[in-house]
C-alpha cells in the first residue's frame, strides 16, 4: 500500500478536502518535515488574496506543527487501538509562543479542526482524543470559530490586534454564526459593522445578543 | 302557411345587417338573387324585416309552394338552396381604422430628471476605490454582488446590496441600468428600447446621464471575491 506523507496529506486536505493517512504511525522524517514546510508555504502564499489586508508572516515552525496535528488527529479518529498515553504523546500542544504569525500559519491547517472535529462526534465526549480535539479548539480560537469554547483572551488580544486576523475573524463569526465569540466590544462593533442595516437579513439572531454578552433574550 | 319567404337584389346583401341578430333567419344565393326564410306567420312579424327592400314577398305552405302576398294561386315552389344561418351569410368586418396612417417622424427617447425614488441596482466605483474597499470589506457583503472593470478602470458593481462606497448609483429595470434620479421620458418606452437593443436580454444596457449608452454582456461579471478583485487589478496593470 501506497504511504502517505505528510506533503500528500496537505496537498490533498488544502486542495480536495479528502484525505487518506496511514495505517501504522510512523515518526515523520526530517526530509518529510522540509518537504511539508514548502507545501505549506505554496499554501500560504495562495491564501494571501483572500484574506483581508495582509497576512501575518508565515511561520514554518507553528504551520508544520498544525499539519502534523491535523495527520495525528484523523489518525487518532482512524486508529481505535491506540492508548490514551500513546494519543496524548502525537497531540502534543504548540510549544512555541503565541503570536499573529503562529496563529495564522497554524490556521493553515488547523481551519479544518471544526470539520475534524465533526467527524469525531461519534466517539465518547470522554474519550481522550475529544478532550485533546476540544483543549485545541480552545488554544487556537481563530481556527475553531463555530466550536462551543470558553474565551481564549490571549488569543483574542492577538487577533484583535492584528487588522489581517481581525477582519478575518469577523468574517467566519458572522459565517458560522457564531455569538459566543463575540467576546469583546470592539468585535462586537465589528460584527454589527459588517452587517449594517442588513443584519436581520443576514443574522436575525443577532438582535438578541447584547453588547456585553451578558442578556442573551431568546 | 308556416312562414313568409322574401327575395331581395344582390345589391341589397348590407340591408340585411340590420336583421343579422333576429333569431332563426337563414338565406340563400339563388343567382342574383338572396332569399330570406325563417319568418314566421303566425307571429307579428318585426319591423326590422317589414323595412327591408323585398323584391318580392311570398308566403310558404306545407307542399313548399309559393303564394304571392294575398294571391290564392302558387306561382312557384321554393327552389333547392344552400341555407345559411343568416349570422353566418352575412360575416362582421372590423371597421378601417380612421387614423390608418404611419407616424413617420422617429421619436427622440432621453433621460430627463425624475423626483421617483427607485432602489439602487448597480454602482460605478473607480477601480482604486473598489480596490481599497475590497481590503477590509466584510465577506458577506462582497458575497451579494459581482462586478466588471473597464479599460477606463472603472467598476460596475451590480447586485440588490451595494456597498457603502462613493460612485455613480442606477436602478434596474428588466436589463436597463439608469443613472438614479434619471428617468425615460416616456417612462413606458424602457420596454421598448430593452427589445430593440438587446432582445436576447444577454447584456446589461447601461444609460449614462451623458446620453451615452453602452452593452456590456451578463458574461463579464464575476463574483466579487477579494482575491477577485485583487487580482482584477494585477492583471489590469500587466497590460
Amino acid at each position: 500500500m501506497k504511504t502517505v506523507t505528510l506533503t500528500d496529506f496537505i496537498t490533498d486536505l488544502t486542495q480536495q478536502g479528502n484525505v487518506t493517512v496511514n495505517a501504522t504511525i510512523e515518526p515523520f522524517s526530517e526530509i518529510e518535515k522540509q518537504e511539508a514546510c514548502q507545501v505549506l508555504e505554496q499554501y500560504y502564499a495562495t491564501t494571501l488574496v483572500d484574506i483581508p489586508h495582509t497576512a501575518p508572516a508565515f511561520l514554518p515552525e507553528a504551520a508544520l506543527w498544525g499539519a502534523m496535528l491535523i495527520y495525528r488527529a484523523c489518525q487518532s479518529i482512524l486508529l481505535r487501538h491506540l492508548t490514551e498515553s500513546q494519543v496524548r504523546t502525537y497531540l502534543l500542544p504548540y510549544s512555541g509562543p503565541p503570536s499573529a504569525e503562529a496563529i495564522y500559519s497554524i490556521d493553515l491547517t488547523l481551519r479544518f479542526l471544526p470539520d475534524l472535529m465533526h467527524f469525531a462526534k461519534g466517539l465518547s465526549p470522554d474519550d481522550v482524543l475529544v478532550q485533546l480535539l476540544r483543549n485545541t479548539a480552545q488554544s487556537w480560537p481563530f481556527s475553531s470559530v463555530g466550536v462551543d469554547i470558553e474565551e481564549n483572551s490571549d488569543h483574542t488580544t492577538f487577533i484583535r490586534l492584528h487588522p489581517s486576523l481581525k477582519y478575518a475573524y469577523v468574517d467566519r463569526i458572522i459565517q458560522k454564526r457564531d455569538h459566543k465569540r463575540l467576546t469583546h466590544p470592539e468585535l462586537y462593533d465589528l460584527v454589527k459593522a459588517a452587517l449594517g442595516i442588513h443584519a436581520d437579513r443576514f443574522w436575525p439572531e443577532l438582535k438578541h445578543v447584547t453588547k456585553d454578552l451578558t442578556h442573551i433574550e431568546y | 302557411m308556416k312562414e313568409q319567404i322574401l327575395v331581395f337584389n344582390h345589391t341589397d346583401k348590407q340591408t340585411l345587417g340590420a336583421v343579422r341578430c333576429i333569431p332563426g333567419l337563414r338565406a340563400a344565393e339563388n343567382g342574383d338573387h338572396i332569399w330570406l326564410r325563417g319568418i314566421a306567420v303566425s307571429e307579428k312579424i318585426d319591423i326590422r324585416i317589414r323595412q327591408l327592400p323585398a323584391l318580392h314577398t311570398y308566403f310558404l305552405d306545407e307542399r313548399n309552394r309559393l303564394f304571392p302576398a294575398g294571391g290564392v294561386t302558387p306561382t312557384g315552389t321554393l327552389p333547392s338552396l344552400s341555407w345559411q344561418p343568416l349570422t353566418t351569410f352575412i360575416s362582421v368586418e372590423l371597421p378601417v381604422s380612421v387614423l390608418p396612417g404611419k407616424f413617420q417622424r422617429p421619436y427622440i427617447a432621453q433621460l430627463v430628471p425624475s423626483g421617483q425614488d427607485k432602489p439602487g441596482a448597480a454602482l460605478l466605483v473607480s477601480l482604486a476605490t473598489w480596490k481599497a474597499y475590497a481590503e477590509t470589506a466584510p465577506e458577506i457583503r462582497l458575497q451579494q454582488v459581482r462586478f466588471a472593470v473597464s479599460e477606463k478602470e472603472e467598476v460596475f458593481i451590480i447586485g440588490d446590496l451595494l456597498p457603502s462606497i462613493p460612485g455613480k448609483e442606477y436602478w434596474r429595470h428588466n436589463t436597463l441600468l439608469v443613472p438614479s434620479g434619471y428617468d425615460f421620458d416616456p417612462p413606458l418606452i424602457t420596454d421598448i428600447i430593452e427589445k430593440k437593443l438587446n432582445p436576447q436580454k444577454g447584456n446589461l444596457l447601461v444609460f449614462h446621464s451623458s446620453d451615452e449608452w453602452e452593452l456590456i454582456p451578463l458574461s463579464c461579471f464575476v463574483p466579487a471575491t477579494r482575491s477577485a478583485i485583487r487580482l482584477t487589478q494585477v492583471s489590469h496593470e500587466t497590460k
